[in-house]
């Protein structure tokens, strides 16, 4: 899919509102590009962000381009506000297929681009997860101790969100936007906390035992699997997501840990070191029905299920380095994504399927990257401090 | 002196009685002198006043949690694995036996791991390698009630190089006393 874009158009002809417009041309374009879903054509004279002067599209030179679709971007800046306008063209009808106008918050500026690149992803591919806007979270010691923080999925905004003195770890942020589970000590204890991100609203979910960690959520939200010592042994949970039903799904004398739910809420995959070392397992989400996934490599950690549950990544031990590996669990095809550059961990799949997020200490510490899912375009997204389990989430 | 009393009654006696017999010219009777007491020239000698010498006890007493926790000796472990080395045992020992000594002392004990692996399963393994030491001292007949586990797996580093001479003190089970 070819797609085109305007020039971003200066609704006003002074210095704020060119800035302005700098930011949604670059914002615009990092996302269509991201996607690696598009073959993206600029205009001409895309750099001088021309005043707008009425409707003047060449839809005959875009055409000849063999471009299906443009966009054209106006914005403007008035004081603290703003006003992005967004307006999607089929190039051979000439109709108008989405046009979007916000006028808010400075702040939000960069936000205003995600929506509308969200709406261009929406009309050409129908895809409705709203990928532009989805937010990573992940744990940083970059003021001192570990705590979590949240930024947007191409790094920008990072932001901190928890405020405990000693360590917050494992974020996992829930499908409705509003909640994170992480693990937090307190006292001589890790315990489960549920987190309500808009009212600061904490719910305990489990802290019986020393350790309650690794939490994840069920893709409709409604449950968390965890591991707990509560029983003693580190054991497999799952609970539901309002603090109910505590259930106990593994009894095994050997190390379960990172329990990730399937898509389809049925199946948990999760590593057990049952055999000896760590290998990754599934079972139904009941417990029962258990079977052992990867067979080759003394080490195969960290599952986590593509959105449509055809495909798992995991973290294999290859030497003196750890790398992320992706299995398609109907043909068992392995490949490798990462390549030999220290410890690539904590693979992560974006909402759309397309991308992994994951954290890596090649650079000496470690930081989140993000790389499509096919082990390309890997670039680094945080720099301060040293930077872990990242949990990627579409937020409606 | 009594038996002086006695003895001068005695010759008294002896002398009045060959006096009567002999019936000699009457003679002042000689008394002989009294006994003198001897006083030595020695002093009095008291007891040294003793040292205030605190028992065990009161040592325990005064200690703090952080002096305490210096008791314990932390186990190493092997990487990736959480059983007790045998080289571990006599450290395991040594807890053991302050444990058995001052019963009040209650302890957490934190499993910790190297860099290596992911942090997600760390955190399992450090648990493992609490539970190990913890089931140890266990059946050393200390009381599970007084122990409490906990995993900081990769989280909490004793040392921070990336090679053996950092990871090796990084796989421990560290002993904190938390109450006495």
């Amino acid at each position: 899919m070819v797609i085109g874009l305007e020039n971003v158009y200066r609704m006003a002809d002074d210095e704020s509102t060119r800035e302005i417009a700098e930011v949604v041309y670059d914002v615009l374009k990092s996302d269509l590009k991201f996607s690696r879903l598009f073959n993206i054509v600029e205009s001409k004279n895309y750099m001088e962000l021309p005043v707008y002067r009425g409707e003047d599209v060449d839809l005959i030179g875009w055409k000849q381009k063999k471009v299906d679709f443009i966009v054209l971007m106006k914005a403007m800046a008035q004081g603290s506000e703003i006003t992005v306008e967004g307006r999607l063209l089929d190039v051979r009808t000439g109709d108008l297929l989405r046009g979007k106008r916000y006028s808010w918050d400075k702040k939000y500026l960069r936000q205003t681009v995600h929506r509308f690149a969200n709406e261009i992803l929406e009309v050409t591919w129908g895809i409705k997860v709203p990928l532009f806007t989805s937010k990573i979270a992940f744990t940083s010691d970059r003021d001192g101790n570990k705590e979590i923080y949240l930024m947007d999925y191409d790094g920008y905004d990072q932001r901190r969100i928890t405020d405990n003195s000693i360590l917050d770890l494992f974020p996992a942020l829930g499908p409705d936007g509003e909640h994170i589970v992480f693990s937090t000590v307190r006292g001589t204890k890790a315990v489960l906390l549920l987190y309500n991100m808009f009212t600061g609203e904490k719910i305990t979910l489990s802290d019986a035992g020393g350790l309650n960690a690794l939490p994840a959520w069920s893709l409709d939200g409604q449950k968390i699997t965890f591991i707990s010592s509560r029983d003693g042994n580190s054991e497999i949970y799952t609970i539901n997501s309002d603090g109910t039903g505590l259930k106990r799904i593994t009894f095994s004398p050997s190390i379960e840990a990172s329990p990730a739910w399937s898509p389809t809420g049925r199946q948990i995959a999760f590593t057990s070191d049952r055999s000896g070392r760590p290998q990754i397992y599934i079972m139904d989400a009941e417990g029962t029905n258990i079977r052992r996934l990867t067979f080759f490599g003394e080490y195969n950690e960290s599952p986590a299920f593509s959105p449509d549950g055809s495909m798992l990544t995991f973290v294999q031990r290859t030497g003196i380095n750890f790398d992320i590996y992706r299995l398609d669990l109907q043909s068992q095809e392995i490949i490798k994504l990462t390549e030999n550059q220290r410890s690539n961990e904590s693979s992560r799949w974006s909402p759309d399927g397309l991308h992994i997020v994951f954290s890596s200490n090649r650079t000496g510490s470690y930081q989140i990257y993000v790389m499509d899912s096919d082990g390309l375009n890997q670039r680094q997204l945080t720099f301060k401090g040293n930077n872990t389990n990242p949990s990627w989430q579409a937020l409606q | 002196m009594k038996a002086n009393r006695m003895l001068i009654l005695l010759v008294c006696l002896f002398l009045a009685c060959s006096f009567a017999c002999k019936k000699k010219p009457p003679v002042e009777p000689v008394q002989p002198p009294p006994p003198i007491e001897k006083v030595e020239p020695v002093e009095e000698v008291s007891a040294p006043p003793e040292e205030r010498i605190l028992t065990e006890e009161q040592i325990f007493a005064s200690t703090d949690l952080e002096a305490v926790t210096k008791e314990f000796k932390d186990v190493f472990y092997d990487f990736d694995k959480y059983n007790v080395r045998e080289d571990q045992v006599a450290n395991l020992e040594n807890d053991a036996q302050y444990l058995n000594k001052w019963k009040s002392v209650r302890i957490l004990i934190e499993g910790h791991c190297d860099e290596r692996g992911t942090n997600e399963y760390n955190m399992a393994l450090g648990l493992r390698r609490a539970t190990a030491a913890r089931d140890y001292l266990l059946s050393l007949g200390i009381d599970a009630s007084r122990i409490e586990t906990i995993s900081y797996g990769e989280e909490r580093p004793f040392a921070t190089g990336h090679d053996e001479d950092s990871w090796w003190q990084n796989r421990r089970a560290h002993f904190v006393a938390i109450a006495k």
